[in-house]
Parts: C-alpha cells; sequence; structure tokens
C-alpha cells in the first residue's frame, strides 16, 4: 500500500511537470502580454523596462526555471493585471467555488441516488422510465443550455429565482441544479446498476428470506455494499465540479475560479492561468489518489500491489 | 428483457435524426433561405411562425442583427459536424495509433505511452480545454486541434486493453512465426479485431466533442462571430433571453438531438457488439 501511494506520488509530480510545461510553453509561444497591456505607443525604453520587470527578456528555459523553483518557495506568480500575487488571487476566489461545488454535489447525490435506487428497486416501472430517460438526457444536454434554460424557465417566465449574482440559497438554486444536471445523470446510471447488483446476491435473499422489511433490506443492508462505487463518484465529481465550474459560473455571474479561469485566457493573464491550471489539476491528482487509498480502506478484497 | 429487445434493432430514431443532420450539413449552402451571416437590422427579433407577429419568410425567427435563424441554424449543422467529424478522426487515428504501438510493442514504450495517457486522463478536462483553446486563438482548425489533444487518450488506453488481448491469440502468434511483417500483422490482423471497440468509441467521441466544441464557443473560445455556430447562437441569444427566447432555445435544441442521437447509437451499437454488456443498463 505505502509503496502504491508513493508510485502513485510519483505519477503525479510527472504529470504535473508535464502539464506545467506545457502551458508555460504554449502560453508564451502564441502570444505577448506586451502587445496587450502596453500601449501601442510605448516607447522601446519603457518596453524594455516591462520585459526586464516580468522577466520576459530571459531565455525560455530559465524562465521556467525560475517558475518551478519560485512554486516551491510559495511564489506561484505575480498576475500582470493586478500586481498581486496570483495565490492570494486563487484563494480570494475559491470559497465562492466550494460553495457552489458543495451545494451542486449535494443536490446531485441526493437526487440522482434517490432516483437510481428507486428505479432498481422498481425495476421496468414509472421511475425506471423516467430515471432512463433522465440519464440519457443528462448526457446529451450541454450545461451552458440547461443554464439558459433553467434561467428562461424560473427567473424570466416565473420570476422566483435570481438570474445571477451571489446571496443566499436563492442565488444557488439554478447555478447549483446547472452544474449539478451532468452528474445527477450519472449517479442516477451508477446507483441503479450498483443496486441492481446487490439486490441479486445471496445475503440480501437471506434478508429477505427472514422476513426483514423491505426498507432495512434496501437502505440498510444492500445499500452498504451499493454505496462503493457511488463513492468513487462522488469524489471524482466533486474535483470535477471545483475545476469545471466554467461555463457556469459565466453564465450566472459566479465570483468563483471557473469565472476567474475564462477571465485570465481570454485577457492573457499568464501566470493567473498558470496557478489555476496548476493547483487545479494538483487537487484532482490527490482527490482521485485518496478516493483509490479509501477505497482499499474500506473493501479489504482490494488490494493494488 | 426490454433490453434485450431494444439491443437487436437498430435504433431508428436516432439514426434518422444523424442521417438528416448530415444530409442538411452537407445540401446546406443551397438551401438556406437567406443568407446566415448577413441581416438586415428592419427584420430584427422577428419571433418564430408559431408566435404571434411571426412572418411566413422567417420560419425559426430572426436574431438581433436580423439574420434569419434558420439559416444559421442549417449553416450550424455543417460546422457542427464537420468539427465532430474531424475531432473523432484526429483523436482516434492518433489514439489507435498510440494503443497499437503501445500494445503491441510492450516494455519501455507501452510503460512510456501509457503514462503519458494516464497524465491526460487525470486533467481537468474543461479547465485545460478552455486554457488550451484561448492559447491557440479561435477558429475552426484551432478548436478541433483543441477537441483531438483532449480526446485522443481515452482510445489509446480502452484499444490497447483490446490489443493486448488480441495480440496473445493463436493466429496473430503464428502469423508472426511465419514472418509475416510488422505492418502486415498490425494492419491484417490486429486492427480489423478493435475495429468494433473503435467505433464504439467514436460514436460515443462524436456526441462529446460537438458538446465541448459548443462550449468552448459559448465562452468565446472556440470560433467568433458572426460564424453561425451552435454554441456561439446560444450565447449571443442569452442577452435577449427575456424578450427573444427563442435565440438561445432553439440551436440547444439542435445540439442536444444531435448529441443524443449519437449516444443512442453509441449504447446500441456498445450493447450489439458485446454480448456480455447487454445485461447492463
Amino acid at each position: 500500500m505505502i509503496r502504491y501511494i508513493f508510485r502513485r506520488l510519483g505519477q503525479m509530480l510527472i504529470t504535473l511537470i508535464l502539464i506545467s510545461a506545457a502551458v508555460f510553453m504554449l502560453v508564451r509561444l502564441t502570444g505577448n502580454p506586451e502587445d496587450l497591456l502596453l500601449s501601442p505607443l510605448a516607447s522601446e525604453a519603457e518596453r524594455l523596462v516591462f520585459r526586464t520587470v516580468w522577466g520576459l527578456d530571459q531565455p525560455i528555459h530559465m524562465q521556467y526555471w525560475k517558475y518551478i523553483t519560485g512554486i516551491f518557495h510559495g511564489d506561484f506568480g505575480t498576475s500582470i493585471y493586478w500586481g498581486e500575487p496570483t495565490i492570494s488571487i486563487f484563494f480570494e476566489r475559491f470559497p465562492a467555488t466550494l460553495e457552489l461545488a458543495t451545494f451542486a454535489i449535494t443536490l446531485s447525490t441526493t437526487i440522482g441516488i434517490a432516483i437510481g435506487v428507486l428505479s432498481a428497486t422498481h425495476p421496468g416501472g414509472k421511475i425506471d422510465h423516467f430515471g432512463r430517460i433522465f440519464a440519457l438526457a443528462g448526457q446529451s444536454l450541454p450545461t451552458f443550455w440547461v443554464g439558459i434554460m433553467l434561467v428562461l424557465l424560473f427567473s424570466v417566465t416565473l420570476g422566483v429565482l435570481p438570474t445571477s449574482g451571489t446571496g443566499g440559497v436563492a442565488h444557488l438554486i439554478l447555478p447549483g441544479l446547472t452544474l449539478g444536471w451532468y452528474s445527477m445523470a450519472a449517479f442516477t446510471r451508477l446507483a441503479r446498476s450498483s443496486m441492481l447488483d446487490v439486490l441479486d446476491s445471496e445475503y440480501i435473499k437471506m434478508c429477505r428470506v427472514k422476513g426483514l422489511p423491505e426498507h432495512l433490506v434496501v437502505w440498510k443492508h444492500a445499500a452498504k455494499n451499493a454505496s462503493l462505487p457511488v463513492l468513487t463518484l462522488f469524489g471524482l465529481q466533486f474535483v470535477h465540479f471545483l475545476s469545471g465550474s466554467l461555463v457556469t459560473e459565466t453564465i450566472f455571474a459566479w465570483p468563483g475560479i471557473g469565472r476567474l479561469a475564462v477571465w485570465a485566457v481570454y485577457n492573457r493573464d499568464y501566470p493567473v492561468v498558470q496557478t489555476i491550471v496548476l493547483l487545479m489539476t494538483t487537487a484532482y491528482l490527490v482527490v482521485n489518489l485518496l478516493i483509490d487509498v479509501i477505497y482499499a480502506l474500506i473493501d479489504p478484497r482490494i488490494r493494488y500491489d | 428483457m426490454t433490453e434485450m429487445r431494444s439491443a437487436d434493432h437498430v435504433p431508428r430514431f436516432p439514426l434518422g435524426i444523424l442521417l438528416f443532420v448530415m444530409a442538411i450539413a452537407l445540401v446546406g449552402p443551397w438551401i438556406v433561405p437567406f443568407d446566415p451571416q448577413d441581416g438586415n437590422l428592419v427584420d430584427q427579433f422577428i419571433p418564430p411562425i408559431w408566435m404571434k407577429g411571426g412572418s411566413m419568410l422567417h420560419i425559426c425567427g430572426t436574431d438581433h442583427m436580423g439574420r434569419d435563424v434558420l439559416s444559421r441554424l442549417i449553416a450550424g449543422a455543417r460546422i457542427s459536424m464537420i468539427v465532430g467529424f474531424t475531432a473523432v478522426i484526429f483523436s482516434g487515428c492518433v489514439g489507435t495509433l498510440v494503443a497499437i504501438t503501445a500494445g503491441y510493442l510492450g516494455g519501455a514504450v507501452d510503460a512510456i505511452l501509457m503514462r503519458l495517457t494516464d497524465a491526460m486522463m487525470s486533467m481537468p478536462y474543461l479547465l485545460i480545454g478552455v486554457a488550451l483553446a484561448g492559447i491557440l486563438g479561435p477558429g475552426i482548425f484551432n478548436l478541433v486541434v483543441v477537441l483531438a489533444v483532449m480526446g485522443w487518450a481515452s482510445y489509446a488506453r480502452i484499444i490497447r486493453a483490446e490489443v493486448l488481448k488480441v495480440k496473445t491469440l493463436d493466429y496473430v502468434v503464428i502469423a508472426r512465426i511465419t514472418d509475416c511483417s510488422l505492418a502486415r500483422i498490425l494492419w491484417r490482423h490486429i486492427f480489423p479485431n478493435i475495429l468494433n471497440t473503435l467505433i464504439v468509441l467514436a460514436t460515443l467521441h462524436f456526441g462529446t466533442s460537438i458538446i465541448l466544441a459548443s462550449s468552448l464557443s459559448f465562452l468565446g473560445m472556440g470560433v467568433s462571430p458572426p460564424t453561425p455556430e451552435w454554441g456561439l447562437m446560444v450565447a449571443e441569444g442569452r442577452e435577449h433571453i427575456s424578450s427573444a427566447w427563442w435565440l438561445s432555445t432553439l440551436p440547444g435544441i439542435c445540439i442536444l438531438l444531435t448529441c443524443l442521437s449519437a449516444n443512442l447509437l453509441g449504447d446500441w451499437l456498445r450493447r450489439r457488439m458485446d454480448p456480455k454488456q447487454r445485461q447492463r443498463a
């Protein structure tokens, strides 16, 4: 197990170095921040100062080396636009994204699992059919369109929920639904199939034979074993929400990482883009590793070595 | 039981829709009633034909620039099809090449290629896609590049597993013993065996590509205006959502129907080609 964790950590490091190098190179190959941030009338002397201040006058591998060594000292770079450390900009925005992601995951797990389990316990029934259509539609609907349609229905036509911005729970519902929609479908599918598998097993038959009431069989005995794959999906979806809320945050003007990322890419604020990509990928990889480790701890049959 | 039955018939509805969209994409330029990129500001915000104030001339209404929405939807079909197909072909080719090389050669090549694949697959998808698209700049070609870069890894991983299985089959071993050339073994003996898996993956990837492409366009990182791209049309219509709901709704329905059809067809193909999958939902 320990060996496995170390091997995975090594792989993570390689992935991170690859990604940071790729983003670093690409970003510098395709556009010059000089042209964007300085006035076209700037003198050659001003340009020289700008290049020296931002280290753009050095060869690219030296710039990368400086960047990497900086990270180990907690220096992720400075935003070209705001002139503040990117790391503090990142953590200024992070709570909003975390709040949205937490709400979305709560929403999608409760609704998704409920529909999935009910589909499994009543196969071929109305809920099962609904769940199947729901799961298929969830996969094929673009997030940005779902968001706009929700706004059209609940804000424009019914006028019950705000279109954008932050505030109380009311402000969370539409973005939460938009972000959670896709995984709600995934949870439905997975909960249904793993519940069906477990309900088919010998020990569940035993529970039924000894006359346990159905709700105890399903929610106490079957749910425990059926929850393992769902737990994996939970972790995956949660990091996915943290790093993938770009569209949702843009639609609802949510002041989080997603909107910051779109803004930074659009305005070629390289250091900010790099920091977001690096930190979000790290979070993604760490959570993936944690899931695999927790999985092995919960289910003693799983061994990675 | 219902799953068994539905697995045996070609799903007509999704296949029909896909063929229809492809046909529209092919003949689009000859059947558009109006120029999709040019409108008359006098005609702006005409609602669709079934609403009050609708006009026979503009069946799906007009947008904020007075452009005919139906013409734009038709022209958008072509763009979505081009983007979807080229993305699938590019990522499919790269992924298959990586898979066959890694799976057949094994050893250090396999280890390096698969670590690379793992790295690709463990990245936050949308974030990297947006960063890449933003760096490369707008345009259909760049969009396809982004989709190909983001898409090849899943082909590589799944097809490699198939190659590993096929590689040990007797007739492949015999082909090797009888001194078949490497190219011949790979092309004549390995490739036909992974074709099924490749087709299923490609069909499912087609839908995902169209969604990712339109999401990028929606965020302003895909194609740029005034290109009639469905995602971009949804984005442009968003500003007028309270007065002209059809601008965002109609292109979204087009994306939904196309992707839903591709996914349904892909699911059916998967059940069809892998009998073990038939019992599963």
